[in-house]
């Protein structure tokens, strides 16, 4: 039986009641119904439910020269028609769900939710994204990459919120997200891959490489980056055995009912070995 | 407005303005079928995934089954008992008929209102465009093509409307 | 070459359907109706040693068998299924009791607080397992002479072919109401057959038969599904209605529907065959075995239809065909748009695909020198009576698709694959003869206007239009004039089951013929007139031996499919479907081009993302996000056509649709993707991980 349902005025009402209750956050809805739904529509929530995604302080999205801010309630589909985030982060996000689901669905959601196979993570670790989070006793800056820790288990604070997720406007010469999905359409990842570079007098420079439902959490494989950060894509091709080692160490993928843990692992090397392959062309 | 049962939501259904008084947290699917009776719009799945229960909020697409009531708070929403007197309807209507994309019927007015929401978005569609728009909406009968054809007679017949 | 009749008509029921007011029973008021909601067994097999229910509140009850006034069983041809299980359970989820009352979080309390005391046994949960002991069924049957002794020195080719479970989600969930008016129980729902329900009810209650009316609601899918199951939630609904003296109903959520309902039977099929010096197909042996799950239900007729249809179109005799199927504790197995031909033709045709690797010939050669013609045995020593356009369909596929050229010119990673198939139209065996009876009654009124009265049931697939185009048709009026209801067993008679792809040819054909009576008599202001259907006398079936005309018709259909595969992801991307059937006459061009395209894709998910597996006999892929079906982006657009070749037995020359565009296109599919991966595929779903496997395994 829900326990109360608390409509927030404001950020601040927000703030004040996660402080002196315990409130069940909901954005969009898209994962918290699925979660607490009975047969025949009843729900049942155990919280105080709290809805944000009316709140303007928590939508939108601002830019500035360096960076680029999306406020945590900001449906997906707003983001994909903003004209300042990334084309990168935008080819995640637009492998989310089905139109439907990403007029309802957050991005505040997408990572408070903390799936292993939330779309939008691996891109957004691969942009060093900062996470904004706030209470009663302010804000806090708390990197995407240690804001997850477990499948569904985020460092958040029972008085908190997230506010806002901050990337840094990259330049980049070659970027892809790989969602590799059991249909075209309207599918949860069975792995992903992102990765993200420059290339610097033909050699690669500032890779990222982020991975998703490989493992508990996504992550980036930063020893895989240091490697390749200042070679040549065929240096790094002759020296795969390293980079598929530093992978197959790393990534921990599972044997669910989607997958198997053998596809999923051989498949993300693929598609890095592919992507890198697509820094000899200019 | 802080506690169950006492949140009042003010929404305009199907062109009419609606006071809702009722609890905040019901599904919105469950509202509109048994309190307003709009049975067009369908349980299939439950958890968003077949789009049977897809409605218009402020004229984007949404599944009423991931919904509660004081998400249309101020906002206007549109089934397909209320969009079925317009223009657009009939000719998204005749297309249908004239490509056949109807047989058993239960998945046709999540299609309508998806049609509609992407016509509103983008009058001229590529096939491929179609295709990707519409994945949120499952069939088991038609096969797509049907449907896909639809959409695109109903963007030429209807040149203007959206 | 067309016909008057195939010219496409607006649906009958078109508008209510687009325009959202018609009502499937979820969306029909019950004033006073309570809810049910089915307690199931936890375990896949045990004595259930104790149920402790609590006190029940004013206006709650609980069903169990005890309230079952004759026989706790479901008949389904066989009668092992129960209603509710009694003193053991035979598959998680098997229905214990129902709790019913007025408000559903009070049913899940009461749910809750029932306790099911349970003695486990080992449970029989892989085919492998049943295997160890004797099957439940068997049959076995040969053409031609069969000696083994002769055989044995022949060169010989064998190998073993596995489909899995796959689910019919239908749109619709299982969906029923019951009413009970005494002495009048009156059940309503989502149906496929009232008059299995109608006997089901029967079974259970011993009313008297005027007693018992079941009528059809706007039923959104079934593909076969609800063509045994709804018996079930017919005698739940009607039970809970007699007991509790109100209305009923009950709505299968999707998980529920899809964790506990009838699925496609999994089979293991070896296929062997033998080889002269010349390198001729000379010889064939069929090894079939079909996992039915904890209940028999439709069972042997699917292994009938199987074991027939492992001939192919292929006039290779002798043929020596045994099969078997086995319980298994995990949810009984029924009826699927194809009913053990998608299964036989995945096996038969890519045991073609692979013998002409394995010589070194074009698939398509090989397939031409064996095909059956007109006068030809079938595999149970009928003849196929009327013209076999084999050739014909092969020619235009052929054109279509320029099969040859692709085949020859294939890129690497690039695949075509082809599949020739038939479907026999109508019951299997003597059905048709001796169990149904079909009857229709054709009703007319003074102003002109004419009631068509069967059993049969519009589930999307068109009959509703259809068979009313047949009667406007033949009686030269306008089909505004042709009255056509759901039907219902207190308005209709039997004109058996909507299943089989009989509706058209059958039904449609009694019809047909009944217009003729009618035709004479119009003049008359208002009569009523019914015929029953003449079983084609020249037609033999004898079902001890299995010998004879085991389908009064066939339907023929050609697949060609290409795609391409992706060796970075092991994901293939179908680019291009071809297909070409016989139907004889379509009754109206857009239906059959619905039916076409829907069956493709129902096949096409079938052979590559369909996949649901028991895990200790619970299904894993219990909701639409886990089992799934293809969506608007996963398939080209499909080329079709028709040929043309009136039967001239069926209404305007029509034959049986709806299950042949299913049955055929899985081993096109998979054909292709063996020859744009370079391995064999053996088993479906295709699913990446199963390639990935594969091309592991065998290209060492």
């Amino acid at each position: 039986m829900v326990k109360a349902f608390y409509y927030p005025r404001s950020l601040n009402d927000a703030l004040e009641q996660l402080s002196e209750n315990e409130i069940l956050l909901i954005a969009g809805g898209t994962d918290v119904v699925v979660k607490n739904i009975h047969w025949t529509g009843h729900m049942d929530f155990n919280k105080t439910l709290m809805p944000l995604s009316h709140l303007p302080a928590l939508r939108g999205i601002s830019t500035d020269d360096t960076s680029v801010t999306i406020f945590a309630a900001t449906s997906l589909n707003t983001i994909l028609g903003h004209p300042s985030v990334p084309d990168p982060i935008k080819q995640a996000i637009r492998s989310i769900g089905s139109e439907s689901i990403r007029n309802l669905g957050t991005l505040g959601g997408n990572i408070c939710n903390a799936s292993p196979a939330g779309d939008s993570l691996p891109a957004l670790l691969g942009y060093d994204a900062m996470l904004t989070l706030q209470s009663v006793q302010g804000k806090r800056m708390v990197k995407l990459a240690d804001f997850i820790h477990a499948p569904g288990k985020t460092r958040i604070r029972p008085d908190e919120l997230l506010l806002s997720v901050t990337i840094p406007k990259l330049s980049y010469d070659r970027y892809r997200f790989s969602k590799i999905g059991q249909r075209k359409g309207c599918a949860i990842s069975k792995l992903s891959v992102f990765g993200i570079g420059r290339i610097e007098n033909g050699l690669i420079s500032d890779i990222r490489l982020s991975y998703g439902a490989l493992g508990p959490v996504p992550l980036r494989i930063t020893d895989a980056e240091r490697f390749m950060n200042r070679k040549s894509a065929s240096e790094v091709l002759d020296n795969w055995d390293i980079i598929e080692n530093s992978l197959e160490t790393q990534l921990k993928p599972i044997d669910d009912l989607r997958s198997d843990a053998a596809y999923r692992l051989e498949v993300a090397l693929n598609l890095t070995k592919e992507f890198i392959a697509s820094f000899t062309h200019c | 407005m802080n506690s169950e049962n006492e949140f009042s939501i003010v929404f305009n259904l199907n062109g009419d303005e609606i006071l809702y008084l009722g609890d905040p947290t019901r599904r919105l699917l469950n509202v509109l079928r048994e309190d307003y009776h709009l049975t067009g719009v369908k349980e299939g799945c439950g958890e968003g995934e077949c789009g049977a229960c897809a409605i218009l909020v402020d004229g984007h697409l949404y599944n009423s089954c991931l919904m509660m009531p004081y998400q249309i708070n101020h906002k206007s929403v549109l089934t397909i008992e209320g969009f079925r007197d317009s223009k657009r309807f009939e000719i998204i209507s005749r297309a249908f008929e004239a490509a056949g994309a109807v047989q058993c019927g239960f998945c046709t007015p999540g299609m309508v209102m998806a049609t509609e929401a992407l016509l509103r978005k983008n009058p001229h569609p590529l096939r491929d465009e179609i295709a990707s728009f519409m994945s949120g909406n499952l069939c088991r009968c038609t096969g797509y093509d049907t449907i896909i054809k639809a959409v695109m007679i109903a963007s030429e017949a209807g040149d203007g409307l959206w | 070459m067309t016909s008057e009749i195939s010219n496409p008509v607006k649906r009958l029921d078109f508008d209510e359907k687009i325009n959202g007011s018609i009502r499937y029973t979820a969306d029909m008021e019950l004033p006073n109706g309570l809810f049910a909601k089915t307690l199931r067994s936890e375990h896949a097999y045990a004595q259930i040693i104790n149920i402790t229910t609590p006190s029940l509140p004013d206006g709650y009850f609980i069903i169990t068998s005890k309230d079952i006034p004759n026989n706790n069983t479901i008949p389904i041809v066989d009668n092992d299924w129960p209603i509710f299980a009694e003193d053991e359970v035979h598959y998680i989820g098997e229905p214990i009791l129902l709790i019913v009352g007025p408000d559903i979080q009070m049913i899940e309390k009461l749910m809750d607080q029932t306790i099911i005391e349970y003695a486990p046994f080992k449970p029989t949960l892989t085919l492998m397992e049943a295997m160890q002991n004797p099957p439940h069924l068997e049959l076995t049957y040969t053409k031609g002479d069969f000696d083994h002794t002769t055989l044995k020195v022949l060169d010989k080719f064998e190998e073993t072919f596995e489909t899995g479970l796959q689910e019919q989600a239908y749109l619709e969930t299982q969906s029923m109401m019951a009413i009970y008016e005494a002495p009048v129980i009156k059940v309503y729902g989502s149906m496929q057959c009232p008059y299995y329900i109608k006997d089901a009810l029967q079974n259970a209650l011993a009313f008297s038969p005027e007693n018992i009316e079941v009528y059809q609601n706007p039923t959104g899918g079934g593909f076969g599904g609800k063509e045994d199951f709804p018996s079930v939630l017919g005698v739940h609904t009607a039970l809970a209605a007699i007991k509790s003296g109100h209305p009923v109903k009950m709505i299968y959520d999707r998980s529920e529907d899809l964790s506990y309902t009838t699925k496609r039977h999994p089979c293991k099929i070896k296929l062997t065959t033998y080889f002269d010096e010349n390198h001729h197909l000379v010889a064939r042996e069929a090894d079939i075995i079909l996992d039915s799950g904890a209940y028999i239900g439709l069972t042997n007729v699917v292994l009938q239809r199987l074991s027939f249809s492992i001939m192919g179109v292929y006039n290779i005799t002798p043929l020596h065909v045994s099969a078997r199927a086995y319980k298994t504790h995990t949810p009984p197995n029924g009826a699927f748009r194809g009913f053990g031909g998608p299964q036989a033709f995945f096996a038969i045709e890519s045991h073609m695909n692979h013998i002409a690797s394995r010589l070194g010939v074009n698939p398509l050669d090989l397939r031409n020198a064996y095909l059956v013609k007109q006068g030809d045995m079938t595999s149970t020593e009928g003849k196929f009576r009327h013209p076999v356009k084999l050739p014909e369909l092969v020619w235009r596929i052929e054109t279509m698709s320029d099969y040859r050229n692709h085949f020859a010119e294939s890129e690497e990673y690039a695949g075509v694959g082809i599949s020739l198939f038939l479907h026999g139209c109508g019951f299997t065996g003597s059905g048709e003869k001796e169990l149904l009876k079909s009857k229709v009654s054709l009703a007319k009124f003074e102003d002109g206007t004419v009631e068509i009265k069967a059993s049969s049931t519009e589930i999307g697939q068109g009959s509703l239009t259809t068979l009313s185009k047949i009667v406007a048709q033949a009686l030269e009026i306008p089909i505004d004039k042709v009255i056509h209801k759901l039907p219902s067993t207190a308005n209709c008679p039997d004109s058996g089951p909507t299943v089989a792809s009989r509706t058209t040819m059958i039904v449609g054909k009694i019809l047909y013929d009944l217009c003729g009576e009618v035709k004479k008599r119009w003049n008359e202001p208002r009569f009523e007139v019914s015929a029953m259907y003449k079983y084609p006398s020249d037609l033999f079936w004898n079902n001890t031996e299995l010998k004879g005309d085991a389908y009064p018709e066939y339907a023929w259909g050609a697949n060609v499919v290409r795609v391409t595969f992706n060796p970075v992801t092991y994901e293939v991307d179908v680019k291009d479907i071809w297909a070409v059937y016989d139907i004889g006459t379509p009754i109206d061009s857009k239906m059959v081009k619905g039916q076409i395209d829907g069956g493709i894709v129902q096949g096409l998910g079938y052979a590559s993302m369909e996949e649901m597996n028991h895990i200790a006999g619970k299904v894993l892929q219990n909701r639409l996000s886990t089992y799934i079906i293809p969506c608007s982006a996963d398939f080209p657009e499909i080329k079709s056509a028709t040929l043309f070749n009136p039967f001239e037995e069926g209404p305007f020359g029509a034959r049986g649709l709806g299950e042949l565009t299913l049955v055929g296109i899985a081993p096109a599919y998979a054909a292709a993707v063996e020859q744009a991966t370079g391995v064999k595929v053996n088993a479906l779903p295709i699913t990446p991980e199963r390639l990935r496997r594969l091309i592991h395994e065998q290209r060492k």
